[in-house]
Formats: C-alpha cells, structure tokens, sequence
C-alpha cells in the first residue's frame, strides 16, 4: 500500500513538473537574466572536478560509486548553498548548483556507464510502464486533473506570482530545505524504489529540482523587471520633479527683477507726486504698473493651475507636455479650476488618455497658423471632464478620427485615437464629444 | 428689444461701462436696451426671473467674500436664459477663459487692464451679438436638449444629421457637421420622442429625412449631408424611395 502510495507520489510530481517545466521554459525564456550561460559553464567545470573527484575515492574505497557520488553531491551542494545564502538571490544560488548536480549527474553517469539514466526520464514511458502495473482508471482522472491544473496555470501563471509575494529571505530557506530534502528522501526510502527503478525515481528528483530552480528563477527575474521598471518610473518622477523646481526658479528670478524694476518705479513716482507732477504718474502708471510682464502673468498662472492637480503622476506628465509644448513655441493656456485629489478611473488608463490627448493636441497646433492650445480640467462632485482645445490647419475628418490607423499626417499617426477610443470602450461611464469649429479642434472627456 | 444687464460690485465699473456702452449703442444704432446696473448679483436673478426672454450680461467675476461667484452666477443665467450673451468683465488674474466658455458658455471677456481698449472691444461684442441674432432669426427652431455630466446642451434640431450606437450599452452619439457628441440614451426610446423626419434606417442608426443625399448602391450606405454616411437595412431601402 505504502510502495503505491510513493509510486504514485512520485509519479504525480514527474508529470507535474514536466509540464510546469514546460510552461515555464514557453514563457519564461526571454525573462532568464544574462548570467544563466556563465553560471552554466561554471557549473560544468565544477561538476566535473567533483564527479573525477567522486570516482576516484569510489574507485579507492570499493563502495558503490553511484550512491557515493549522490552523497557527495548533497553535502557539496549544501556547502554551495550555505556560502551564498547571505549574499545572493534564490536564483543566483539555486540555478548554479541544480546546474551543476545535474551536471555532475550527467557527466557521473557517463562515468560510470549508466547513460541510461538520462533517457529515462520520458514521462510517457514512464507512464505506460506504472499504467500496466496499477490501476489505469486511476491514473488517468489523476492526469487529467493535472492537465486542467496545467491548463489554468497557463493564463495567470500563479506560481510565480506566489512566489514574489514571499519574503526574499523565506524563500531561501524554504528552497533550500526542500531542495536538501528531496534529495535526502531519494536517499533514505531507497528500497521502496526497487520495483520502479532506480533511475526513474532519480529522474523525479532532478525534475524536480530543474522545476523549482526555473520557478524560482523566473519569479526572480520578473521581480527584477517589475523593479527596473519602478526604478525608471521613480527617476522619470524625479527628472520631472527638478525640471518643475528649475521652473519656479527662473520664476522667481524674473519676480526678483521686476519686483526691483518697482522699488525705482515707485522712487521716481514719489518725486514726481513731490513736485505734483500728475501727467507723469499717469503714464507710469499706464506703462508699468497696469501692463505687468503678460508672459509671467501667464507663467505664475499656469503654475498656480498645476498644484491644483494632487495625483503626481499626472502632475508630471502635464508638465512635461507643457513644457514640450513651450519648447515648440505654442501658447498654452490651463485651467483647473477646483483641485483635483483622484481619478475617475485607474491611473494608468487615464495617463495614457491624456497622453494621447496632449499629444495629438501639440501635434496638430504645432503644424497651425495659431499655434494655440488649451486645456481645462473641470471636476465638479464625482465627474472630470478634460477639455483639450487646440489650433488645426489641415481638414479633419472627423468621423475618420475615430478609425484606426487614421491621421491626416499618413499612416500610424492616427493610432493614438485608435488606442483612445479602445481604452474608453472599457468604461461605459466616459463620455466624449468632438467639436470643429473654424480652426479650433476640441476633444472632451466626460468621465461621469 | 434685447436688454443688457450689467453686474459688478464696484460702481465705478458699471457706470465706466455703462457710459462707453451708451456711446456704442448710440453710434451703431443698435437695438438694445440698457438697464440699470445692479451690484448684487441675486438681485440681478430676482429682476431677470421676473421677465424671462434673451439678454445680453456683462458680469463681474468676483463680487466679494459670501457672494455669488460670476461663475455661479452665469450658471444662474443660463438656467433662466439658456440662450442669453454672457460676457465677462475680469482681471488678467482672475480670468480663466476655457472654464467659462466650457461651463456657461459666455460670449467673450473683457479685461478690466485694457481700459483703454474698453470702447473697441465693447464695439466688437455687440456687433458681434447682432450678427449672431440675426443668423438666430431664421432659427426659432425646436431644439434637442442632452445633458453631458450636469451641464444641458441644446442643438437645434434640424442641424443634427443622425444619431447612433456605440459599441458601449447605453451609450449614444449624435452628429452634427463638425460636432459628435456622446450622451447616454435608448435609440428605441428616441426614436419614440423625436419628430417623424428622424427615419431609423438601420438598427443602430436614427438619420435625418432632411440630411439623406442619396443612397449608394455599391457601398450599400446613405450619403449624408457632410460626408458622413450611415447603413442602411435592405427592407428601408425601397421606403426612402431609392
């Protein structure tokens, strides 16, 4: 009863690890971090040395030289493991030294004339051979159950999110020990294998094993990449940041200057209103007081429009078209007349909108006479709607707006309307309406 | 004759403005009345409450802590007079145009800075006005009221060319030359309440009789005014007489 049970077991893990294997060797290829062929060589030139190693004390001591290698092989594999469990990631200590037991495996067997092992591990055969010794029914609902386990893992690929969610650390530990585990179980229920045979059990092991380091490997590298992009978001954030700094301080410059420009302004007043010199206060008045610097007027205002705006990330990204947008001579006006704490939808969906907005918006009024462009967020309760007014020169087609791939510019230019429109077909509750009016092109965004 | 209400908190500005504007009036020979000014924008609600019809304002944007706003009040105005000429008087500082021509649809702004310019730009608007009464005349026309997020639009009803479907439920569009609007309706439900003129010439489409140009045989659709086109079911065909 107990030696089915095992068999069972082991079997169970064999079919579920090739295809886990699989799945993961499908989608996580391009995912696998570059040090995979170093630490590949490494570990060839490592397993050789142990396996000659291995041999020859076998050779000396006259035990068997298989067992005795496998021996070895866990004792160094657990000093591997010790060493570079404080400084290194699971993959990085993981990868190397599955590579390099199964390295000392393959070139083991060689040595010691038992090749077989590696053909050995056909789960088919290995199939057909347990179907004909126990109950097939059985093992056949058991692959099935794996097949549709397998097949639901297919779209959400569970186990690497699993994995990310756990402690760096913990994983470790826990890899390890289940590694050192396996290995110590192939050991000690060694007589139970006898009737299945020694090679297939052992190629349930490092399947196993392949399985946890590819698991575990690919968890690692989607960690990496979901840090990188974090990274890249953080500094785009911080870029954008010193670049908002770097405006106000050219600002406050110009206030400097003005602000010194009154301090004589206000002096020469006071002499003239000394000696009751009317008519010329008048034009002083006319000429500086009243006509203050229109472009810093404009400048204060938009930047006072701007903290309206308390999610950071639109924040930046309306900055950063802004100042595209000034760095290509339009004249750009905001207006954001309440402040606006949150989105009437996810972030990203809603930067992507305004992106492709904005950058239809500066675009079109770049190539205008105008060259004007405003934009206006309006909230009021629980509805946003973003208004984006720009100059056009070229006739629109507006109903061909809405299709894909158009742009009066030529091809892919119109994508992003496109891209637009397939976001806003996700939210019933956005609204939008397109205005032409003389040579004024006004998208509005109603998010109810 | 359209009245013009003027309404700012600093009598100093009213009586600027209504001096200048007399003199407009005077040389253009215009048609409008002058009312008196009002410093309390509730008043101004009250008065035009009273007697209801087309106006042309001039508001003050700021009238004071506790107040109304000119935003609100122009919102006031519009529910009264949907289809009066809001213009408002403001500083550099205070004016955001995009907000008020979105939200009260105002007519134009004038700078209080540029009071020397006062004269010309007051000159300016009401013509301006008087052109847009004038293109109206033709146009006391039945509108089609939607509303998009609390704010009424009115379109006159024989500009729109056709409405239709979109692939979001309950989401509707109507176009106009130059103009598509998404609203949230039931094309069954507006096929109903709308005029007989509005043919629905394919489940997701409700055109204007007046808009269809011909039908074109080999597309298999309606060419409408403006480019615009829109399907067309094989059983309406031969009902629209092509």
């Amino acid at each position: 009863m107990l030696k089915i049970f095992i068999e069972l077991l082991f079997m169970l893990l064999t079919v579920l690890t090739a295809m886990l294997t699989l799945t993961v060797i499908l989608h996580g290829i391009e995912e696998r971090p570059v040090y995979w062929q170093k630490e590949l060589r490494k570990a060839c030139i490592y397993s050789l040395i142990v396996t000659g190693i291995g041999v020859v004390l076998a050779g000396v001591s006259g035990t068997n030289s298989e067992s005795f290698l496998e021996l070895l092989l866990i004792v160094a594999g657990g000093l591997y493991l010790a060493k570079f469990q404080r400084t290194k990631t699971t993959a990085e200590i993981v990868l190397p030294l599955t590579l390099y037991t199964t390295g000392s495996v393959f070139f083991g067997s060689l040595m010691v004339d038992n090749i077989q092992l590696l053909f050995d591990i056909h789960i088919v055969e290995l199939l057909l051979v347990h179907v004909s010794q126990s109950s097939p029914q059985f093992v056949i609902a058991l692959v099935n159950f794996l097949l549709f386990i397998y097949l639901a893992s297919f779209r959400k690929l569970p186990y690497a999110g699993v994995l990310l969610r756990f402690d760096e650390k913990l994983v470790n530990v826990i890899g390890g020990a289940y590694l050192l585990a396996v290995a110590f179980f192939s050991q000690s229920v060694w007589p139970l294998w006898q009737v299945w045979g020694q090679n297939n059990a052992d190629a349930c092991v490092w399947l196993t094993i392949l399985l946890m380091v590819l698991v575990l490997n690919r968890g690692e590298a989607l960690l990496k990449i979901e840090e990188r992009q974090q990274h890249q978001q953080t500094e785009q954030l911080l870029q954008q940041q010193a670049q908002y700094v770097q405006h106000l301080e050219e600002l406050q410059q110009e206030l400097r200057g003005i602000q010194h420009d009154h301090k004589n302004l206000i002096t020469a007043m006071y002499l003239d209103v000394k000696q009751g010199n009317l008519a010329n206060i008048e034009t002083y008045m006319d000429q500086h007081l009243r006509q203050v610097d229109v472009s810093l007027e404009q400048t204060i205002k938009k930047q006072n429009q701007l903290t309206q705006i308390r999610v950071p990330e639109v924040k930046s990204l309306l900055l950063t078209k802004l100042i595209r947008a000034e760095e290509l001579e339009l004249k750009v006006s905001l207006e954001i007349p309440q402040t606006i704490h949150q989105l009437p939808i996810p972030l990203t969906d809603f930067l992507r909108l305004l992106g492709i907005l904005l950058d239809n918006a500066i675009e079109a009024s770049q190539e205008s006479v105008g060259k004007e462009l405003q934009l206006l967020f309006w909230q009021k309760e629980q509805e946003l709607h973003v208004v984006v007014e720009n100059h056009f020169s070229e006739a629109v087609d507006q109903r061909q707006i809405w299709h894909p791939g158009y742009s009066s510019k030529g091809e892919d230019r119109g994508l992003g309307l496109a891209n637009l429109r397939k976001i806003i077909g996700n939210y019933p509750h956005v609204l939008t309406e397109t205005k032409i009016q003389g040579d004024w092109f006004t998208q509005i965004l109603r998010f109810r | 004759m359209i009245p013009i209400y003027l309404c700012d908190d600093q009598p100093t500005i009213t009586e600027n403005l209504k001096n200048q504007l007399r003199k407009v009036l005077l040389i253009e020979e215009l048609d409008f009345q002058l009312q008196p000014a009002f410093h309390d924008p509730e008043v101004l609600l009250k008065t035009i409450q009273q007697a209801p019809q087309n106006g042309i304002y001039f508001l003050d944007i700021d009238f004071g802590a506790g107040a109304m706003d000119g935003l609100r009040l122009g919102q006031a105005i519009r529910e009264i007079d949907p289809r009066g000429f809001i213009i408002y008087v403001t500083t550099h500082e205070e004016l955001l145009p995009a907000t008020f021509r979105y939200q009260v649809e105002a007519f134009d702004f004038i700078v209080k800075e540029d009071l020397s310019q006062l004269l010309d730009r007051l000159r300016e608007i009401l013509l301006a006005i008087r052109q847009r009464l004038a293109q109206d005349q033709r146009s006391e026309r039945p509108q089609f009221c939607i509303e998009t997020g609390g704010m009424k639009q009115f379109l006159p009803l024989d500009e729109i060319i056709y409405f239709e479907t979109t692939p979001r439920k309950h989401v509707l569009a109507v176009v106009l030359p130059g103009r598509r609007i998404e609203f949230s309706g039931n094309l069954t439900e507006l096929e109903a309440e709308l005029p007989e003129y509005f043919l629905r010439t394919h489940r997701s489409f409700l055109v204007n009789r007046q808009h269809i140009h011909s039908y074109d045989r080999k597309a298999k659709v309606l060419r409408l005014t403006g480019e615009e086109s829109c399907f067309v079911a094989r059983s309406k065909v031969k009902a629209l007489g092509f």
